[in-house]
């Protein structure tokens, strides 16, 4: 039961369409990037074996689709969420007016225990545009601040900018959230049928 | 039998299933035998490629009712059933051939968990040249019987009777402290395995122990795609035989869920119907569809036809809905249960052509 448990983190990617969160998933797993824009449907996820603090986590990051006609996943693919991701383009003001939206709806449809301090990282993408940047680095970084000091990153997937860091502080964020709640259901959601340690395995299968 | 049922089987969910779903018996006569499934077959008929449902060794076609609802809730045609009796691979893979002819049934998609994994694997290693399984989704699976060493022998399997078949098995069920949906679905799996015969049992349990194993080449000839689902929490698979199954398909898609124990897909049963879902979205639209939902068909093939149309739309979709995040409709069509069946292609024509195939297969 202690510290041997295998840990899965599940982190969970929202934003307006074209922020890039499929694109930030694909350098960070698989540290690839397309110019070619594709449309998420529904929901997509990829794992990665990660080492945070000398620990052996697999996250499991799961990314979604604007599209509504999908989003009839529901409740499972936010159930067990230890990070959200809230990402926008800081070429895209509407993007970032989003965040709110995109925040509040993660509370409600995931409903965490403590929302006050569930864990969320805001990411400003595509940061390699300079030119047609609209939403400055203060800006997102006082939002971020006002909503409880949620960290804040300025990434680039396409070259590949500060995406490691930024996962590297989601990963630690989720692992505090998910030893968080394991104390809880250790507790709380537990049917003890008998406290014997764990038996032979390879019996005859079920 | 038992009068106070588990909270599984007197939910709501269930309690509708049963009674809008018949499970149905089919006789299959193979090689002038007659073999009885008894199945539930759910959803429209007109579905190109349907998903099976394999049960483990402890279950019945019940045990997967949550997937069926959800997943015919999108259009899938779904076909769980309650293995008949067989005492070989080739037996099991012989029978299961004629049944999906008499179904004219030609492509299908598996779901298989434990037992239901590795005979979901074997029917698609065997069954290479009539590209029959589409795709495997194999829950906390493996692929060699010797998983299961302290087992007694088979032989004797087959003498014991049901009550000592059935004491065996619980042993096998974990111990201690338990997440309340793990332990209402051992609850669940409980009553299920009272109900099934002597015959039965021995039968399951010989074909899960006795000498076999897959070999993944001809599955990874057929580029069949798979997905593991592994639980992170106690059940009965060791996590040697979970990383054998890893390593027979380094491609596989691995669906990690934060506990579910032996039977996730009633522990757990939404975020297994999802994973099934999205691993079985790669096939809308296509000769191999799940679903006979059009909407969801045209929409794939219009993704995989050409991205930049569907950027267009995508972005306009958002900017109306970004704002306020959608409301999650629940979708509730369901087609109607007697659609017409679709006419047999006869693609199986010689019932036992595996024979050839078999290097597997261990005869007592």
């Amino acid at each position: 039961m202690a510290t041997r448990k295998k840990v899965l983190l599940k982190v969970i990617i929202l934003g307006d369409s074209g922020v890039g969160k499929t694109s930030l998933m694909n350098q960070y797993v698989n540290r690839k990037f397309s110019n070619q824009y594709k449309a998420t449907i529904g929901a997509d996820f990829l794992t990665k074996e990660v080492t945070v603090d000398d620990r052996l986590v697999t996250m499991q990051i799961w990314d979604t689709a604007g599209q509504e006609r999908f989003q009839s996943l529901g409740v499972a693919f936010y159930r067990g969420a230890d990070c959200c991701v809230l990402v926008f383009d800081v070429t895209v003001p509407r993007s970032f007016e989003s965040l709110e939206a995109w925040r509040d709806e993660f509370l409600i449809q995931a409903s965490p225990r403590d929302p006050e301090h569930f864990p969320f990282v805001v990411l400003g993408n595509k940061v390699d545009l300079k030119d047609n940047r609209a939403i400055t680095e203060n800006r997102a970084k006082s939002w971020c601040d006002e909503k409880g000091n949620i960290p804040y990153f300025e990434t680039s997937a396409k070259e590949a900018t500060k995406v490691e860091t930024a996962f590297l502080t989601i990963a630690r964020a989720a692992l505090q959230q998910e030893k968080d709640e394991d104390i809880y259901h250790d507790f709380k959601d537990a049917v003890n049928l008998d406290d014997v340690p764990d038996k032979k395995q390879d019996g005859c299968g079920c | 039998m038992m009068e106070e049922r588990s909270s599984i089987a007197s939910s709501a969910e269930y309690q509708s299933f049963r009674s809008t779903v018949p499970k149905r018996r089919v006789d299959v006569d193979y090689m002038g035998k007659e073999y009885t499934w008894k199945i539930f077959d759910y959803g429209p008929k007109t579905t190109p490629a349907p998903v099976l449902f394999f049960p483990p060794v402890t279950g019945t076609a019940d045990v997967y009712f949550q997937q069926l609802i959800s997943l015919t809730g999108e259009g899938y045609r779904c076909i769980s059933m309650d293995y008949p009796v067989t005492w070989s691979i080739d037996e099991f893979v012989g029978v299961t051939l004629t049944f999906l002819q008499q179904f004219g049934l030609n492509k299908v998609h598996i779901v298989g968990a434990s037992l239901g994994a590795f005979l979901a694997q074997k029917l698609a290693e065997l069954t290479k040249e009539y590209r029959l399984v589409q795709s495997l989704t194999l829950i906390n699976g493996f692929t060699d019987t010797a998983a299961f060493k302290s087992a007694p022998s088979a032989l004797v399997v087959q003498f014991l009777p049901g009550f000592m078949l059935k004491r065996m098995l619980m042993q096998n069920f974990p111990q201690g402290r338990l997440h309340t949906d793990v332990a209402n679905s051992i609850d669940f799996i409980v009553e299920q395995l009272e109900t099934l015969t002597q015959p039965e049992l021995a039968s399951r349990l010989n074909l899960n122990i006795k000498p076999s194993y897959v070999d993944p080449r001809p599955i990874l000839d057929q580029h069949i795609p798979v997905m593991i689902v592994e639980v992170q929490d106690k059940c009965a698979i060791s996590s040697n035989v979970r990383l054998e199954m890893l390593k027979y398909y380094p491609d596989a898609r691995i669906a990690h869920l934060k506990h579910g124990g032996n039977f996730p897909y009633l522990a757990v049963s939404s975020e297994v119907d999802m994973f099934i879902k999205i691993h079985l979205r790669q096939f809308y639209g296509t000769p191999a569809s799940p679903t006979s939902d059009s909407e969801l068909n045209d929409m794939f093939k219009k993704q995989a036809s050409g991205a930049a149309t569907a950027e267009a739309s995508d972005s306009e979709q958002t900017a109306s809905h970004a704002a306020s995040p959608p409301a999650h409709k629940q979708r509730q069509e369901r087609a109607p249960a007697d659609a017409k069946p679709v006419k047999s292609r006869g693609m199986f024509d010689s019932d036992d052509d595996d024979d050839d195939d078999n290097e597997d297969d261990e005869t007592f």
